[in-house]
This record gives C-alpha cells, sequence and structure tokens, in this order.
C-alpha cells in the first residue's frame, strides 16, 4: 500500500466462499490466538427463498469502521483508530469492561479467558507496517473470496455493497468492508 | 496450558542445538520487519528476527497441497500455503502447528497395560518395543506363513517413506514375502471400475483446466469441501465465461448451495438420472454425432441372443425404468469377424450398405437401423442405448429419483449446449452407492455422447494426482514377486476377522489410518479382533484406532522428517523438508521400518540415507532431488488433456457404451438403472425399523478421520452433526442443535442434530470418517458391510437408519 | 446472559435505588418544607426541620392534597425522633455496595480507576465519574448530618428542644457548603449541596441508561431502558422510604413514643405512609405500561435480533417474565392495603402500635420487598434479552 492514510478495507465475495474457515485459521495461526477468542468467525445463513432453501457463508472480523462504536464505548480508551483506520486495541489499557463487545454490532471484540483482555482483529497490522503483506486471512483464503485493499478500492468492485444479507444496518458503523451478496439464480 | 508451553520449551532446546540437513530456504518471501510492540505470539516473534522456511506438504488423501514451515531457533511458529503452488492450502494444513505441538501426541513406545480397547498403557523403549514387535512377527511367519498378516496403511500420510502409493510401507511389507491383501477398497473403486468398463481404465483429472469449461455438473460431489483448493478455477470460469453450474445432490451442500441449479435427488438413483438425460439427449440430437461415430463403440453391431431381434417393435413392449426387462440385458452379443484386436469389430456402413471393420478408411458407420447379416437381426449398440434409454421418460426419472420431471430436459439441454463441459465426480458420493460403478458409467456416458472426453476443460474430473494420471515412482527400496494370498474384501473386514476368513490373521499393524473409523461395520471389526494375537499401530496419536492395540509406536509429524510426495492427488511432485527434529520419543515411519526390517532380516536396502531413497523413487519421473529444493514440480503436460488422443484401453480402442468389460464380469454391458439395496423405499421390512436413509458427507475440517486432534479445528467443528429435514425432525421431536441417537442394526452413534431443509426429506446426513477423538460418534459404525457388485466398494451411502432424540437411555448402553 | 453480568443487576438495581431513594427523600423534603415556616413553625432556623408532632397537628385537614399529605409524612420521613444520619447512610450503603458489585463486571477490577480515562466519548465513564461524584456529595451529606446529630445530642442533653430530624443537615453545615437558598419564602429544604448531590444521582442514572442505547442492541435501544431503569428508582427509592419509615417507627420507639406511628400520627387519619403508598403504586404501574409497550415495539421492529429477545422474554423467559410482573403486582396489592389502613383513624400510637401499625410494617416492607426481588427479575430479564443485531 503506497498511502497508509487511506482507509483499509475487506472484501467479501459471498458467491466464492465455500465455508472452508482457512481464513479463521490462518488468522489465528499468524496471531498466535489461543483457544477461545476467535478474531475471525465464519458464519453459515440458512434460509428459504422463493419456495427453497439456500445457504451461504460470511467470513468477518472486525471490519475496522470508520465509527468505530467500540472505541467510543470503551471507558478506557484502550480502543483506537489509526490514520490508515485500523482500529487497534491497546491491551495495557483494557480493564475487561466488555462495553465494546455490546456496542460492537459484528461481534468483534472477542474476551480471552486466560487475560480478561479484549482481542481482536488488527488487520495484520505487523505485517502491513514492515510491508510484508496484508491481513493473513486474505492473503490464505484458497479462491479469494476473502479480499483487502483500501476502502476505496473494495468499493469500487464490481456489484460491491456495503449491505449484506442479514447484516446490521451499516449506518450504524460505517464498516470497512463491502460485500458481493450470493448470487440466487434458481433457475 | 501448561504442559503445551514446556512442550514448546523443549523442543526449542533441541531443534535450537541441532544443525539441520536439507536446509531451509532462506526467508525472502517474507523479509520481516518491525513488528509492533504488543503483537501476540507467534506473529511478533517470527517478525522479530529473521525465521527459516521450510518447504513441507500435507500428506493425506486431500489436495496435497504445499506447505510452508516458518521455524524460529529450532521451533515452528508458523505455517502457511505456499503462495506459489497450483492450490492454496487450507485450515487443515495451516492448523497443522497444533498438531506438531498438541499435548495429546503420542510421546513414547507403549504395550497394552489393560483388556483390548481399554486405553491402559504401559511405557517402554522402543528397544523393547521393536525387539518385541519383531520377535513375535518372526514366530507368527514361523508358524502361520504370511497369510497371517494384515496391514494397513494408507490415507493418513501418502508420502514415499511412509504410507504412500508405492511408498515404504508397502515395500516393507512385500520384503517381509507379502501378506493378506485388503481387496478392492473403500474410495474410489466404483469410479475405477466404471471407468475401466467404459474406457477401459484410466482417470481423468483436469481440476487445473477448469478455468477452461464452459460447464460444471457436479454429480453426487461436493467439490466445494472436497476440492475446494481448486474451486477457484471453477469461479474464474463462472466470472469470465459465465459458465453455469449444476449441482445434482440429496443435499445443499457447499456447492449446491454456490450453483445455478440444485437437482435433489434420492440417494442411489443417480444412474435413473443420468438415463433419463441420456434420453434427451439422443431423443433431441444434443450429442455429437461425429464423435460418437469415430471414437466409441456405438455404431458396433449387436443382437440379442443366437437370432437377433426385431428390436424397434420389440422394444415398444419394454416397461418403464426401474422394472426389470422381458429379456436379459447380458444375452446381447457383439458381431466380430471371428478376430480379436480393434478391428474385429463390425459396423454397417451407410455409404457401401454392408458390414465393415469399425476402422476401414471411407466409410460412414451407421448409428441408427437394423440390419440382417447371414440371416441374423443386428441393430448398432446406439439402437439399443436409445431403446433402453427411451424407458426413462421424465416422469419415470421422478418417480425414481424424486427429482422434479421438468427438471431432466433443461439440465440436459444446457449440458449439451456448450463445451467444453465438466461433470466433477468422485470422493465419496453418489459412487459409494450400492450401484456406484452404474453411476460413473453414466457420467461417462454423458460425457462421451456430448464429445466432450479427451477435450480441454470437458470430460468427467476425478481426484487423479500425478501417479492416476499416468504417472510413475519407484518404491524407495527394490521389491520382490510374492506368492499371491487370498485377500479380504474391503468391506468385509469385520466379517472376515470374526469368521477367521479366508485363512485366520494373527497379526494386524497399522500405520497412518483409521481403520476403526474407516471400514464399515466397525462393532463387527472390533469384535473381530479379538482373534488377533498381535495389533500394532504407528500413529501420531492415540486414535480410536490406536487405542486397540497391543502396541502403540509415536510417529513423527510431516515437519520432523524428510519426505517425498508424489501422490494421487496432485500433479506435482513435492520434496518435503525437515524442519525440526522429532519432539519427545517420536519416531518418523521410515525409522521404525527400516528397525523392524533390520531386526527381520531384510533391513540392507531400508538402511541407506534418506536421499539416496528418495533419487531411487524419484527415478522414472525426470525429476531431480535439486528441483524439489526449489520448489514442488509438475513433471505432466500442462494444460493436461486426459484422453487427449482418443486412444481408449478397451479392446475396441474406443470408448464402449457397450462395455466388454461388464460382459464379461457378467454384468449387463449396457447402462442401465438398479435400484440400491439398501434403502426404505425399497426394503420396505428394514424401513419399518430404520426408515431413514443415511448419506456420509466430508466436511472442511478433516480428511477421513484425520485432523480431528486439531484444537483451532474443533474449536469450529465439535461435534459431529446429523444433518436432517424439518419433517422427519419433527415427527421425532427432535429440535435444531439437541443431541441424537442414530442408530441401526449395526450400532449407534452420537450426533448434534442440524435441523435444516437443505436435505431431502427421508434422508439424514452424518460426516463421514468423524470419530477419531471420540468414538461415540464415528460413522463407520452405521456403514453397511456389503459391497457393489462390480467393484466390491464400500456402499456406504446406501444404509438406513433411524435417529431419536439423545436424552433417555441409550439403546448401546442398554444392550 | 453470562454469569458476571449478575454483577451488573445488582450494581445497576442497587445504584438505582440509591438514586430513588436520595430523589424521594429530597422530594419529601421539598414537600414538607414547601407546607411553610407557619406549619414547620422553625423554618428559619431549620426549614427541614418540620416536626411530624407538630405536622400531625395540622392532621385536620382530611381533604387536603395528597402532596401535602405526602409530603407532610415524608416531612417526618425521617421522622421519628432525633434527627439522625441513618437514612442517607442507608442510600450511601446501598449505593457503595452497588458500585462495588459493578467492580465484579472487570476482568480487572484492579484497574477501574482507568475506567474514567474515556469520559469524553463514553457513556461508562461518565457513569462512574457522576456515580463516584453521587457518593462523594451524599458521603459529605451524610457527615453532615452526623455532626448535626451529634450536636443535637449535646444540644439535647442541654435542655433545648429536640429538634425533629430529616435528612436534613445543620444549619451550620449548610452555610459551610452552600449559600443559603435565594428566595427563603419558598422554604426550600435543599442546600446546593443537596441539589448538586440530587443532579449527580439523575446525572448518573442518565449515563447508566445512555450506555445501553446501543443501535447494535435493539432489545436496549429503546424507550423501555429509561423508563426501565427509572422506574426501579422510582419503585424501590419510594417503596424503600417507605419501608425505611416503618421500620423506624418500630425501632424508634420507647423513648420516642410521640414518633413511633408512621401510619397515623396524632391519631388522625393523615397518614404519612399514604402519599408513599399512593406513588408507590403508580411507579409500580408504570411497568404494566412499559413491558407491553416494548414488547410491541419489539415485535414491531424488522430486525431479526428484535424477534429474538421478543421470543427469549415470552418463551424461555416468559416465566420469568410473569413472576416479575406477578411479583409487581403483588406489591401493589400490599400497598393498596396500607392505603386502606391509612384510612382508619385510630388511636394515637403506643410503642407496640396499634393494628394498623402492626398491619404497616409487613405490609409496607413485604410490598418492597416483592418489588425489590421483581427488580431483580426484571434486570434479569434485561440483561438475559439481549440480542446483537446481525450475525
Amino acid at each position: 500500500m503506497s498511502d497508509t492514510k487511506q482507509q483499509v478495507a475487506f472484501f467479501f465475495d459471498a458467491n466464492r466462499c465455500t465455508g472452508c474457515r482457512t481464513c479463521e485459521v490462518a488468522c489465528k495461526v499468524e496471531n498466535g490466538v489461543e483457544l477461545g477468542p476467535r478474531w475471525r468467525k465464519v458464519r453459515t445463513v440458512e434460509g428459504d427463498q422463493d419456495g427453497g432453501p439456500y445457504m451461504y457463508h460470511v467470513s468477518m472480523s472486525c471490519n475496522h469502521c470508520e465509527v468505530p462504536v467500540c472505541a467510543e464505548a470503551c471507558p478506557s480508551g484502550a480502543i483506537t483508530k489509526r490514520s490508515d483506520g485500523i482500529v487497534i486495541v491497546d491491551q495495557s489499557k483494557c480493564i475487561g469492561a466488555r462495553l465494546c463487545a455490546w456496542a460492537c454490532p459484528y461481534d468483534a471484540p472477542q474476551f480471552s479467558a486466560e487475560t480478561g483482555k479484549m482481542e481482536k482483529c488488527n488487520f495484520c497490522s505487523h505485517r502491513i507496517d514492515a510491508g510484508t503483506g496484508g491481513p493473513a486471512c486474505a492473503e490464505a483464503c484458497p479462491t479469494k473470496a476473502l479480499q483487502w485493499g483500501t476502502l476505496d478500492e473494495v468499493a469500487a468492485k464490481q456489484g460491491a455493497t456495503a449491505e449484506f444479507g442479514p447484516l446490521p444496518d451499516a449506518d450504524i458503523t460505517q464498516p470497512a468492508i463491502r460485500f458481493i451478496p450470493l448470487k440466487l439464480v434458481r433457475s | 496450558m501448561q504442559s503445551r508451553r514446556s512442550f514448546l520449551k523443549w523442543s526449542a532446546l533441541v531443534g535450537g542445538a541441532t544443525a539441520l540437513g536439507g536446509g531451509g530456504l532462506l526467508v525472502s518471501r517474507y523479509p520481516t520487519g518491525g513488528a509492533p510492540a504488543g503483537v501476540p505470539g507467534a506473529a511478533a516473534a517470527a517478525a522479530a528476527s529473521g525465521s527459516r522456511i521450510f518447504r513441507t506438504a500435507n500428506t493425506p488423501e486431500c489436495l496435497h497441497c504445499a506447505l510452508l514451515a516458518h521455524v524460529e531457533d529450532g521451533r515452528l511458529v508458523k505455517v502457511t500455503g505456499d503462495p506459489d503452488f497450483n492450490i492454496l492450502a487450507c485450515a487443515r494444513g495451516i492448523s497443522r502447528i497444533r498438531q506438531l505441538y498438541s499435548p495429546h501426541r503420542l510421546k513414547y513406545p507403549m504395550r497394552r497395560a489393560g483388556r483390548r480397547g481399554e486405553d491402559r498403557w504401559e511405557r517402554i523403549t522402543w528397544e523393547e518395543a521393536l525387539d518385541t514387535i519383531a520377535e513375535r512377527y518372526q514366530r507368527i511367519l514361523e508358524e502361520d506363513g504370511n497369510q497371517a498378516f494384515l496391514a494397513f496403511g494408507g490415507t493418513g500420510n501418502w508420502s514415499s517413506l511412509s504410507t504412500g502409493v508405492r511408498g515404504l510401507y508397502s515395500a516393507f511389507w512385500n520384503r517381509f514375502g507379502g501378506n493378506t491383501p485388503i481387496i478392492s477398497q473403500l474410495c474410489c473403486a466404483s469410479v475405477s471400475s466404471g471407468f475401466n468398463a467404459i474406457f477401459g481404465g484410466g482417470r481423468s483429472e483436469f481440476r487445473d483446466e477448469w478455468v477452461h469449461s464452459r460447464f460444471f455438473l457436479a454429480w453426487g460431489n461436493n467439490p466445494a469441501v472436497s476440492n475446494q483448493g481448486y474451486m477457484k478455477n471453477l469461479f474464474q470460469a463462472r466470472e469470465e465465461h459465465g459458465a453455469r453450474l449444476i449441482t445434482i445432490d440429496p443435499r445443499l451442500s457447499e456447492t449446491a448451495a454456490l450453483s445455478d441449479r440444485w437437482i435433489q435427488i434420492r440417494p442411489g438413483t443417480d444412474a435413473a438420472y443420468a438415463l433419463g438425460m441420456v434420453k434427451v439427449l439422443l431423443d433431441e440430437g444434443l450429442f455429437d454425432e461425429e464423435y460418437v461415430r469415430r471414437f466409441t463403440n456405438a455404431p458396433f453391431l449387436v443382437r440379442l441372443g443366437e437370432r437377433g431381434c426385431d428390436l424397434q417393435s420389440e422394444s415398444r413392449g419394454w416397461p418403464a425404468g426401474g422394472e426389470t426387462l422381458p429379456f436379459d440385458l447380458r444375452d446381447l452379443r457383439l458381431l466380430t469377424d471371428g478376430g480379436s484386436g480393434s478391428g474385429s469389430f463390425v459396423v454397417w456402413d451407410e455409404i457401401g450398405g454392408r458390414p465393415v471393420a469399425p476402422d476401414t478408411p471411407g466409410i460412414r458407420p451407421a448409428l441408427r437401423g437394423s440390419y440382417t447379416i447371414g440371416g441374423v437381426r443386428y441393430q448398432p449398440v446406439f439402437e439399443w442405448m436409445r431403446a433402453n434409454a427411451a424407458r426413462y421418460t421424465p416422469e419415470v426419472v421422478h418417480r425414481i429419483t424424486g427429482a422434479p420431471p421438468e427438471s431432466v430436459a433443461p439440465v440436459t439441454r444446457e449440458y449439451a449446449a456448450v463445451r467444453p463441459a465438466a461433470i466433477i465426480q468422485n470422493m465419496a458420493g453418489a459412487q459409494r452407492t450400492d450401484h456406484g460403478t452404474l453411476t460413473v458409467i453414466g457420467h461417462l456416458y454423458l460425457a462421451s455422447l456430448t464429445g466432450n472426453v479427451g477435450m480441454l476443460g470437458g470430460g468427467v474430473n476425478d481426484n487423479g494426482g500425478y501417479l492416476r494420471q499416468g504417472g510413475n515412482i519407484n518404491y524407495p527400496v527394490p521389491v520382490q514377486r510374492n506368492e499371491p494370498i487370498a485377500g479380504i474384501p474391503a468391506t468385509k473386514l469385520g466379517e472376515y476377522l470374526v469368521e477367521r476368513k479366508p485363512h485366520p490373521i494373527r497379526a494386524i499393524h497399522v500405520a497412518g489410518t483409521g481403520v476403526l473409523t474407516q471400514y464399515p461395520n466397525t462393532r463387527k471389526i472390533i469384535a473381530g479382533l479379538d482373534n488377533i494375537d498381535l495389533m500394532v499401530v504407528q500413529d501420531i496419536f492415540m486414535t480410536t484406532t490406536a487405542r486397540y492395540a497391543d502396541f502403540v509406536l509415536p510417529v513423527t509429524t510431516l515437519f520432523e522428517t524428510r519426505n517425498l510426495l508424489a501422490g494421487v492427488r496432485s500433479r506435482y511432485i513435492q520434496l518435503m523438508q525437515q524442519a525440526i527434529e522429532p519432539l519427545f520419543e517420536s519416531r518418523s515411519d521410515r525409522w521404525i521400518l527400516t528397525e523392524l526390517a533390520r531386526r527381520l532380516g531384510f533391513g540392507d536396502d531400508f538402511d541407506k540415507p534418506d536421499d539416496d531413497l528418495l533419487r531411487h523413487v524419484l527415478e522414472p519421473t525426470g525429476v531431480s532431488l535439486e528441483q524439489l529444493e526449489e520448489g514442488p514440480v509438475n513433471p505432466m503436460p500442462d494444460p493436461w488433456v486426459p484422453f487427449a488422443d482418443k486412444q481408449f484401453d478397451t479392446p475396441s480402442g474406443r470408448i464402449e457404451f457397450f462395455s466388454t468389460y461388464l460382459q464379461e464380469r457378467g454384468f449387463d454391458p449396457l447402462l442401465e438403472y438398479l435400484h440400491p439395496v439398501e434403502a426404505p423405499w425399497v426394503d420396505e421390512t428394514r424401513a419399518a425399523r430404520y426408515p431413514l436413509q443415511l448419506i456420509n458427507r466430508k466436511n472442511h475440517n478433516h480428511v477421513n478421520s484425520s485432523f480431528h486432534h486439531h484444537d483451532f479445528l474443533t474449536e469450529i467443528w465439535a461435534s459431529q452433526v446429523l444433518q436432517i429435514h424439518p419433517e422427519d425432525a419433527k415427527s421425532r421431536g427432535i429440535e435444531d442443535g439437541a443431541r441424537v441417537r442414530v442408530f441401526n442394526d449395526r450400532g449407534e452413534i452420537e450426533a448434534q442434530a442440524h435441523v435444516t431443509r437443505g436435505i431431502l426429506r427421508g434422508v439424514v446426513s452424518v460426516t463421514t470418517g468423524w470419530g477419531g477423538v471420540n468414538e461415540k460418534q464415528t460413522a463407520s459404525i452405521l456403514s453397511p458391510d456389503k459391497y457393489e457388485p462390480i467393484s466390491l466398494g464400500h456402499t456406504l451411502n446406501s444404509s438406513m437408519v433411524e435417529v431419536a432424540d439423545g436424552d433417555g437411555a441409550s439403546r448401546g448402553d442398554a444392550a | 446472559m453470562e454469569t458476571r453480568d449478575w454483577s451488573l443487576v445488582v450494581f445497576t438495581v442497587l445504584t438505582q435505588a440509591a438514586v430513588g431513594a436520595f430523589l424521594t427523600l429530597q422530594v419529601l423534603e421539598y414537600l414538607a418544607a414547601r407546607r411553610g415556616p407557619g406549619e414547620s413553625g422553625r423554618a428559619t432556623d431549620n426549614p427541614r426541620d418540620s416536626s411530624p408532632a407538630s405536622a400531625g397537628a395540622q392532621g385536620g385537614e382530611p381533604e387536603a392534597g395528597n402532596a401535602r399529605e405526602s409530603g407532610r409524612a415524608m416531612a417526618s420521613a425521617a421522622p421519628a425522633g432525633r434527627r439522625t444520619p441513618a437514612p442517607l447512610l442507608v442510600v450511601l450503603a446501598v449505593l457503595s455496595a452497588g458500585l462495588f458489585a459493578a467492580l465484579f463486571h472487570l476482568s480487572t477490577p484492579l484497574q477501574a480507576a482507568r475506567a474514567v480515562v474515556n469520559f469524553s466519548s463514553s457513556w461508562l465513564s461518565r457513569e462512574i465519574v457522576f456515580g463516584s461524584l453521587f457518593a462523594a456529595l451524599l458521603g459529605a451529606l451524610v457527615a453532615q448530618e452526623w455532626r448535626a446529630a451529634s450536636s443535637e445530642a449535646v444540644g439535647s442533653v442541654q435542655g433545648r428542644r429536640a429538634p425533629t430530624p430529616g435528612t436534613a443537615s445543620p444549619p451550620e453545615g449548610r452555610r459551610r457548603i452552600g449559600p443559603e437558598p435565594a428566595n427563603p419564602t419558598s422554604q426550600a429544604p435543599a442546600t446546593w449541596l443537596h441539589r448538586l448531590t440530587a443532579a449527580a444521582g439523575l446525572a448518573f442514572l442518565g449515563c447508566q441508561t445512555a450506555i445501553y442505547l446501543l443501535p447494535a442492541q435493539p432489545a436496549w435501544n429503546s424507550f423501555a431502558t429509561p423508563a426501565g431503569f427509572g422506574g426501579t428508582a422510582l419503585r424501590l427509592g419510594i417503596l424503600g422510604v417507605a419501608a425505611g419509615l416503618v421500620v423506624r417507627s418500630l425501632t424508634a420507639g420507647v423513648d420516642e413514643p410521640a414518633q413511633a406511628d408512621p401510619i397515623g400520627g396524632g391519631g388522625t387519619s393523615a397518614a404519612p405512609l399514604r402519599g408513599l403508598a399512593l406513588a408507590g403504586i403508580a411507579a409500580l404501574a408504570l411497568e404494566f405500561v412499559v413491558v407491553p409497550l416494548h414488547l410491541a415495539s419489539l415485535a414491531a421492529n424488522p430486525l431479526p435480533a428484535a424477534a429474538a429477545s421478543v421470543e427469549r422474554l415470552t418463551g424461555d423467559y416468559g416465566g420469568v417474565l410473569v413472576l416479575r410482573l406477578g411479583l409487581l403486582g403483588a406489591a401493589a396489592a400490599a400497598l393498596g392495603g396500607v392505603l386502606a389502613i391509612s384510612r382508619r383513624p385510630f388511636a394515637p400510637a403506643r410503642p407496640t402500635g396499634s393494628s394498623a401499625q402492626r398491619l404497616a410494617f409487613p405490609l409496607t416492607c413485604g410490598a418492597f420487598a416483592l418489588t425489590a426481588a421483581s427488580e431483580v427479575c426484571g434486570r434479569f430479564l434485561f440483561y438475559a434479552m439481549q440480542v446483537r443485531v446481525g450475525i
């Protein structure tokens, strides 16, 4: 990334996700996350449309929102947003009040039973800062269902939308993620 | 937690003090940088200073993805997929770091201290273990010969110095003098027999070439799970060429969910749907007539019985598909000129109006019509195919398969409209039913009729790799010819052990396979183990199978040894560099086999440097060890087009719609649908007790029963899950998420219910191979031990069960 | 609901009770004071020292408005006998217990001080600041009262007429803390310290409410949260004070027989508890409006999370909801009983009390206990119904 001042973002294409969870595990391996907290989660959505069942997956972590309500809610100022938009948590300041977890519409803040502190996706900021790549999850995705870039880049992808299926109203936090919803053709 | 930390420390000590042979490449792809303070764990460690990266590969029966092992001070800190490989490693591969450092690993050799299966053990030294095992093998050998031994090895590790195809483990048993073989296989037997019947053998895999395909028909197969690394190619074809994807599956599988169309059919009725499609192809002239004339035996003349018949009038009285024909298809005879070989068959030349050899220049072989030669009436194979397929009207197809009658024609037209079109099959799906070979033949009929076979990106896709596509490797050590020994059909293992057929087995050796989570009717196998004197299991974990052993030997993970992977699931040949020293007292399969061979008197060929063995393995490939140090090598033509030359290893050299292979073995030579044996709508007596049909699915968290010990995966997929339709659940008082019992007369397992409309009513699904950790969730307990008649293959998707809410007394406990 | 959320149940219920009780006491003082110097007799000296005895003496106005009546009753709210810091001390103790319970919601209670850092945007920081302020001011009031009580005791020994108690601070304390009320004729009961304390309490309650007004939590992001938190404060505040009153009447007694009957002090129909009981019933009734409206608004909300919350409230936890409302109904019935007995004239109280007085204790305290139990149920439901939006 040439300009680190631009908001970074995720991109998720439901038509390419097989639900393999490689992103989840890549995240844990890259960041040394122990059992319990899950910085990234793939959820399966099931439903019915036009009389037929459908199913798709959504891979999400912290969406590094443009309006980080977690940071607003945090009483101890442990959550901050960097100039490149990455929302990071300083665990030394976290007191474990869990207000962030209530405020976040995406279940991104995770609590470690071991430390009692909140932890969450940091967009692999260590890799971004070192110039060694992007988030491990996106780079590990075998089908490129999950990608990353600047918000402008991912928003420019064809069919990309901020609102997606059962996800919360994007206006709440203005998440830095864009989706391509499942195309339910079924003809 | 505490124990894991101490392992890490311990491994760091050992690794740091040892210079590794082989050498990893220096980190270049991941230059180091200043990691910010507070980045937790491994990443920080890796980023803080230079780390070495070693190449390795995922070795089970999966996709054989290339892995990079990031090592820091002798400690593995991270595993990533090799971004330069043709596909990217999945969660299973990169979670292998948790396998390596799992606190549950077997740490030292152990001898059984309790009853068999009781899981009580006594620690012993390697010396004692190997001496005792060798001594007892020697004694059994002297008393009862090689036939007293049964050796299982395989799908957990398909590398050459381990239990791979043509691997050291096979060589060990060969040099031992042989052992009772397992006949057929649990996995792809019906695929092999289908290809043998129609193509004369060979398997076709073109997953890298999916980018060229214009249409995909995923049939009884879930590539989104079983070929997830290659799905990117399918997605690319969809995005760039508008390729459509249709899935035929009783379940809304991960693939079906992403499809343009999903056809739900009853398990085991695939051949009927295929015949319905064949009918549409022939009726509407959607097949490739020129291709069919040139490359298939469709024009070959056939008669019924001795005198032939008037097929046109005869076939009008034929009953609907699924019902028995008034004559035996096996009485069909191909006309030959009395000779043998591909030229001995006869076609009718429309130009010359006479019977000629098929490859006679300048002729136009007839596909249609009836011809009298020497007073006998003959019709081309094509006419018989058409007459038989005509019985499979949309209504008949609907009655048999349950699929909407109006689905058949559109699906067929879509399939025939564009080329190349790919049918994706295999991987534990529709071919593992009571007549799975017929399902496969159905796919081959469709692909052949439409001229897709031999076309870039078209045909029938199987999961072959280098060895399945004609590649060859040597055994690591020279092998010998042994006296043949009568074998045990794979599905009949339990019965044969219990009844001591075909002869008593006294010793079982298991390496890298889950006998008690894969082989059907597992309770019976466990009962059969009572007849065994000695069972040795070498594995990484105390698996369900290992628990029943007399000796358990701790094996290294793929990071702790040097090895080679040239297998049957990837075209690439890969070197597996040793990244760290073995933890605990674990030893490689290679070391264990060498030590046993030495004690048994044939160790010389084994007792050589690793690289000598590897060079020997590589000899036929033309690939050098040095090349492999630089990265995986694909020795095959690229792009790869199976059957590109349209030469088939059949008696006619053509695609044989009329299968001489099947006829020779006493089966119908033409594709005909047969009802499954174990299905609720067929076996109504049994259905009174076990009214639900059980199918097994694969899942992203495992390969057969591998990976169940990776806690990063069990954190996501914690339990065996039974998929059940809401109506079936409701009538049984089962709610979504409830614990349920799934049972039949073979046994009972536990599962968590997933109530979903994504499965056909009357059908339930469990994950195959589950139970590596929790024996009570092992799906193979329920699997039938009958076999598919043509292939002797596994029929685990033709199975019947009943499901009940898990609360209350368990049948198993009560019994 | 997570186990750790129980600390929040305790925290919110106790602190809301404390705020409610403090405010109730202040309102009563204010109402009592409004009765004017002529009635209090000693207003210029200590406007809040209206004597229940004298108040009782005014009792010949059965038609007097409820407000006045209750005002008078509360003026003795504290009423029996000697002035004492006890009521405020109890409030402070409840508040402190609540604040202490909150610590258990933190993973690292020792670092609780950090929780105020983000005052500029975090409602939790603000809650803690105002909660602490409220506690500190309350502490100051208690200290004042303590001193006043001590000096009064001395005065009493010196033969001064024992001032009637109340939550008031002695004049000297008042002067120390803030200026005299600008308009002495208003007889405003509160000093600036009282006003500050009340403001801090309200701000505390407001911040506490605002924490939960999260778009991510539809069941919380509703009028029902302020209505529920405010309702808890009202119910437990009013009934707590009422219960305190009857308890004090039982314990006050022997040496102050005249002060011992909160129901019919002076033997008139002007029962001091009556107003509290009426207000209490109104506060209890509030929840019967809030709950259906909340459920209806959630049911009308298109978000699946809202529907899931309704399902929890009416499904899994339907029993608790019924229990919660049942307890409130029972409490209201008990308060109805209080109203009934306070209407009857009876003889001047004796230390052991009349039959009405004997009934007053179980009815009032019962209503309080039932309400307290209901509030715990209600707050449990509050946390248990939480369903985040999204997937």
